[in-house]
């Protein structure tokens, strides 16, 4: 990995995280789905023919006639084709939710736990993987970029709200950061992958994460050292003028 | 008007003749099935709001109390306890926010490094000007805080009567409420210390004015940033 590609996602990332307003999470007022159940339909048709023709206007408009609508019933989805991307994306990362069970079952530490959401969420883009490219480069269109930065960052925070992270401080912002910048890398990796089920990308995903978890305990370690060098001189300090 | 609408469903409506294809309506579908309806854009951004600022309040204050300690057990032991029960309260408060923080995914405080050294530095510094300049600088925090949990209550109320008009049959859940409760008794705390300071002579430090007023001038300014970034 070239640690120029890290640090600008990570920066994005982390910019992005400042800058949306992050509104309360309430646990019985429940946020309504940005999707009608006829939108939900539609996308889910059209998300079927998107490995044979492609995250392109067609599949949308099959998407439609299957569902039984005009073909041009694709012009009420303003975005077009990013609409069905933006929809995937919505869609699987609520669905991580439903995996909260189990993944709370099977997995101990939270760090184990997020990089298993890492791996389910993945997957969901195995059915149409070699057509993820194309994916990829609407959502890097200057017109669609903030929003795609946006979904990521909510992903992230997702995948460490599920795996119960409680951090409350700085910490909050690097690990979002640095977890949207390996999910991302990865997702790239993936779609190169030729491995039978998908080994080297869980192995690559692997060495990220390692990589992560080595700059925090350096970043920990300098950290202590400052604190423990400042004390000592300060106590230097005070024997010498103790001393007169 | 409606017989309007009327005859616009007919024409809408899909037909059935022979083989020809049949079209349905793309008119969203209202699910409502759910018994309470979503908090209002402005009522989360509010209580995100608040959630963020009352934790990097009582983180300062957690480590306003913890620097006051750290000089008093040194310098005059008789004090040191007084300071730790305070001092036990904001631990408190700071842990509760903390767990609201994270239970409802507001995002902390930008600049929590930052309220770390200072709110330190300033304990710190105040002990080591005396009793008297920290027990000012305990009023003259507690003065703002005080004021500011108020003026988040009034609100948080009001909030509070706008969602039960809004739901249906005018129920909310106690989730708001909860909440509220929460901040009047953490409001009441915050005026006991108050109090405790005027007891322990607080208004007379030298320069009073001067030390006050520029500790709650530096609140404000804390405040005001931490509800934003």
């Amino acid at each position: 990995m070239s640690s120029g590609r890290f640090s600008k996602a990570a920066i994005r990332a982390a910019t992005q995280l400042t800058n949306s307003p992050r509104l309360y999470h309430s646990l019985t007022h429940l946020p309504p789905s940005p999707y009608t159940a006829t939108q939900i339909r539609i996308f889910n048709s059209a998300l079927n023919h998107v490995p044979d023709h492609g995250f392109v206007k067609d599949s949308l408009v099959l998407g439609c006639r299957d569902q039984g609508y005009l073909d041009s019933t694709h012009a009420v989805f303003h975005n077009g084709v990013f609409d069905l991307i933006q929809y995937h994306l919505y869609n699987e990362r609520t669905r991580l939710a439903s995996l909260k069970e189990v993944i709370d079952l099977e997995e101990n530490s939270p760090h184990d736990k997020a990089r298993r959401y890492c791996i389910e969420r993945l997957k969901a883009n195995q059915p149409f993987i070699e057509r993820w490219p194309e994916a990829l480069a609407v959502m890097g269109l200057p017109s669609n970029i903030s929003s795609s930065v946006k979904e990521l960052a909510e992903l992230s925070d997702e995948i460490w709200y599920l795996s119960g992270d409680k951090s409350s401080d700085f910490d909050w912002y690097t690990r979002r950061a640095s977890l949207s910048a390996v999910y991302s890398t990865t997702e790239l990796y993936m779609t190169q992958d030729n491995s039978p089920d998908f080994n080297n990308t869980w192995q690559f995903l692997d060495r990220q994460l390692a990589n992560v978890a080595n700059l925090k305990t350096t970043l920990g370690s300098t950290s202590t050292w400052v604190a423990f060098t400042g004390m000592a001189s300060l106590n230097l300090l005070k024997s010498q003028l103790a001393r007169g | 008007m409606n017989s309007n609408a009327i005859r616009q469903s007919q024409i809408m409506r899909p037909c059935s003749r022979g083989l020809q294809l049949r079209y349905k309506s793309t008119k969203p579908v209202l699910d409502k099935k759910r018994a309470l309806p979503p908090l209002s854009p402005r009522t989360r951004d509010f209580l995100a709001r608040l959630i963020r600022v009352d934790q990097a309040g009582e983180l300062g204050a957690d480590l306003i109390y913890s620097g006051q300690h750290a000089v008093f057990k040194r310098t005059k032991p008789d004090l040191a306890p007084l300071i730790a029960h305070m001092w036990e309260q904001e631990v408190h408060h700071h842990k509760t926010f903390n767990e609201l923080q994270a239970t409802h995914r507001v995002r902390p405080s930008v600049f929590s490094p930052l309220w770390n050294v200072a709110a330190y530095g300033l304990g710190v510094g105040t002990a080591l000007l005396g009793k008297e300049a920290a027990m000012a600088c305990t009023l003259a925090v507690e003065t703002v805080i005080g004021g500011h949990y108020n003026n988040q209550l009034r609100e948080l109320l009001e909030m509070i009567e706008l969602e039960a008009k809004q739901a249906e049959d005018g129920q909310t859940s106690d989730e708001l409420r909860k909440l509220a409760k929460l901040i009047s008794q953490f409001r009441d705390d915050e005026l006991e210390h108050l109090d405790t300071a005027v007891e322990n002579d607080a208004e007379k430090a030298r320069p009073y004015m001067l030390l006050t007023e520029t500790i709650k001038g530096g609140c404000r300014a804390a405040v005001w940033t931490a509800e934003r970034f």
